[in-house]
């Protein structure tokens, strides 16, 4: 009888579609695409290219930060052996629409820094620009001074 | 406060050249500079947030801030963005899989930018030493300007 193959198990429910895994994988056997306002994740039913090591090896689980990825050894013949595709739909930057990360990301990281500063109202919040916005938003605020000087 | 570059915009020329010792430092360059609105130069590189945002979200301890500020551990980097989406600034920045961020050229008396400004613009400095600093930076050029000139090579007074 054929040993059962290690099966790689992400949890919709956990997964913020970050795409740590997409980069920790070794054979690229994880991937993703995006278009439009959506992100999606494929992931293979199982790394099985045969070798030894990819049965060992486990690290997107490890870099995954919401453990949101488990190995799982089917018992008997496994029904799904389909890759498994996880859509997340992205949030546009407040400024220059450019989408640029998961609701679900930003979640985790608004609920994050909640902790440790006080949020700003929503609508003028850092965390809805993209990070080029930011850095841009940012140097026009130090720029404002000297550009009046300079005007005027 | 922790330690940060700061810069002088009124004595910034746009010559990119702190791009340029930060890339021949680290190899990537970890400051950007840009003229807004045609009128001034600002260069920008990590804050060094006394509450660092990306320290706050980052999963896998590759960010840590402890006694001697803020500490960051490529090795430990999952490469999951967060500290990216978490930083105010978008300073952060993700290359090769790992965040990239300003550490001040650690082991460096002074950062390369720094070190290599033409204009004297950019200085390392506490945030609260700041005022104080450049007040005693523009004294110390108005001492050097009233000062009678030193000689100047070959040129022949008239």
């Amino acid at each position: 009888m054929k040993e059962s193959t290690r099966m790689l198990v992400p949890e919709e429910e956990k997964c913020i579609g970050c795409r740590a895994c997409t980069s920790a994988c070794p054979e690229k056997l994880i991937t993703f695409s995006e278009e439009g306002n959506m992100r999606s994740i494929s992931f293979p039913a199982n790394c099985g290219t045969g070798c030894e090591l990819c049965e060992l090896c486990e690290l997107c689980a490890l870099a995954c930060p919401e453990n949101a990825i488990s190995f799982i050894f089917p018992e008997g013949e496994s029904e799904n052996v389909e890759k498994q595709t996880l859509d997340f739909e992205l949030v546009s930057c407040q400024k220059c629409g450019t989408p640029f990360a998961t609701i679900r990301e930003l979640e985790k990281v608004r609920t994050a820094i909640s902790e440790k500063v006080p949020l700003p109202p929503k609508g003028d919040f850092w965390v809805e620009l993209c990070p080029g916005c930011r850095q841009e938003v940012f140097r026009e605020r130090q720029a404002e001074a000297l550009i009046r000087e300079r005007t005027v | 406060m922790p330690k940060a570059v700061y810069a002088d915009l009124s004595r910034c020329i746009a010559c990119h050249a702190c791009e340029l010792a930060c890339e021949r430092e680290n190899e990537n360059s970890r400051i950007s500079l840009q003229v807004v609105r045609d009128l001034a130069a600002v260069p920008v590189s990590c804050r060094q947030c006394e509450t660092p945002l990306c320290a706050v979200v980052c999963p896998g301890e590759a960010l840590n801030y402890g006694d001697s500020g803020l500490e960051y551990d490529s090795e430990k980097c999952t490469g999951c963005r967060l500290c990216v989406l978490a930083c105010p600034f978008g300073t952060a920045e993700l290359r090769a899989g790992v965040m990239e961020r300003c550490d001040l050229c650690q082991g460096k008396e002074t950062p390369a930018c720094v070190a290599t400004c033409p204009a004297g613009a950019l200085f390392c400095a506490e945030a609260e030493s700041i005022g104080g600093n450049i007040r005693a930076r523009r004294a110390e050029r108005i001492k050097k300007a009233l000062a009678s000139p030193a000689s100047a090579g070959r040129r022949v007074n008239r």
